[in-house]
């Protein structure tokens, strides 16, 4: 069976693309020929769907009352006891297929409780693993090569789940001081999960995203997160209204037959990117498990 | 549908779920759970509480006292007087961005400013901001 690697797509700041790069990343990961599957933490609105046309389906069958098991359910005590009665179908039926390669587990209204209930867990090795279960246990045995999860833009117990599962983030940045203190900021969350959890997360790629390079203060940005990220940081992604079409359609970029030129360069450097991406997660496998727990 | 699934279905369905976290919510004395960093900061407060404390004591700096301290007012009542009443209409240039100052939310939500810093998230995480500023204008 092979082990998919785990990505997350994390940082705690609104509106730097976080949606838009997974869903970029996954589609360029799948063009380069390996099985991927999106998983949607980032929020009830369902905006990674919304990039594949899959929105409308989701609300569909929540209207239809046919919208259980979704993703929230995977988090409850009885997820184990759901898949012994309903079967491979309760794992099947989260998954939808996009026409752009990947496959998608969408969000669900049902997330938008799921830190609340989670910090009601008590012992912190289980209030954290929940995810990382589901996929050891359900996802992994599917046979994908790349799981790539978005997480929430804050800092709660959903996204520390999607960190915990996946030890590898890639952080998308516009630029701008915010971005530069919360990079900042997520180093020293990682280092205290390592030094206090025993999880290792590999701060993976620092992807420049939105980048318009005709304004001084984003070379300088750039510049900056070259210097304090040499070893991981991506080809920046140029700001592209082609991008932003795309998504309203219910597509990517890559999608598009014949995109503007920075539509063109924006859909390059995904490739680019996604290429150094699978070389970086492929020296350290995801799934390994914590060495120490504590619970204190 | 079995009714056995039915029962699992209503159990992990969302309103049920919400209903359960609400009902939580209303017990005040249900042990808090903390995300891993707040866990750490906590600790590491404690921790340095308890240390301080010592060596207070052992200084004989630490008297014990019955009486309550004199009250202090709050960054929020020094600006606008300890007789003003927060209301909940307006942008609050208190958002919480450190531990001394009270959470406070604009419109139910956090306010505009709190989106500069994630502050929601900063009180969530048990992260407390050095270079607190109220912010009085809204950013993004």
């Amino acid at each position: 069976m092979r082990t998919p690697s785990r990505v997350a797509t994390f940082i705690d700041k609104g509106g730097t693309g976080k949606t838009t790069v997974a869903a970029h990343l996954g589609v360029a990961l799948s063009e380069a020929g390996d099985d991927v599957l999106l998983v949607d933490l980032a929020g009830k609105q369902g905006d990674l769907s919304k990039h594949f046309g899959l929105w409308d389906e989701v609300e569909e069958s929540i209207e239809r009352d046919d919208d259980w098991p979704n993703i929230s359910t995977v988090f409850q005590d009885e997820w184990d006891i759901i898949v012994e009665k309903l079967g491979d179908a309760a794992v099947h039926d989260l998954i939808l297929s996009t026409d752009e390669g990947p496959d998608v587990i969408p969000a669900h209204p049902g997330l938008d409780s799921l830190d609340a209930e989670l910090g009601n867990i008590d012992k912190p090795s289980d209030r954290y693993s929940r995810l990382d279960t589901f996929l050891t246990e359900y996802v992994d045995p599917l046979g994908y090569d790349v799981v790539l999860v978005d997480l929430p833009g804050i800092t709660n117990n959903v996204t520390y789940n999607g960190l915990w599962a996946t030890r590898h983030v890639v952080v998308p940045v516009e630029a701008g001081v915010f971005e530069a203190s919360q990079l900042e900021a997520l180093e020293k969350d990682l280092e205290k999960m390592g030094e206090n959890f025993g999880v290792e997360v590999e701060l993976s790629m620092v992807v420049p995203n939105k980048v318009d390079r005709r304004t001084k203060l984003a070379k300088e940005y750039l510049r900056e997160f070259r210097d304090a990220y040499p070893e991981i940081i991506a080809r920046p992604v140029p700001v592209s209204q082609e991008i932003r079409n795309a998504a309203d359609e219910g597509r990517t970029v890559f999608d598009v037959e014949e995109p503007s030129k920075t539509g063109e360069r924006a859909l390059s450097r995904f490739a680019e990117n996604a290429d150094e991406l699978r070389n970086r997660i492929a020296e350290k496998p995801s799934s390994s498990p914590p060495e120490v727990v504590s619970d204190d | 549908m079995t009714d056995e699934i039915e029962k699992l279905k209503q159990k992990t369905s969302r309103d049920d779920r919400l209903s359960e976290t609400e009902e939580e919510d209303d017990n005040d004395d249900e042990e808090v759970a903390y995300t891993p960093v707040e866990d750490v900061v906590l600790r590491e407060n404690a921790k340095q509480g308890i240390e301080t404390l010592r060596e207070q004591t052992e200084r004989g700096e630490r008297v014990e006292n019955d009486e309550p301290d004199e009250m202090t007012l709050s960054p929020y009542e020094e600006l606008f007087g300890d007789d003003h009443e927060y209301d909940d209409s307006v942008d609050d240039p208190y958002c919480g961005n450190c531990s001394h100052v009270e959470f406070r939310k604009h419109n139910g939500s956090p306010g505009p400013h709190c989106s500069v810093f994630d502050l929601k998230t900063r009180l969530e995480s048990g992260m407390v901001c050095d270079e607190y500023e109220p912010q009085t204008h809204g950013g993004g």
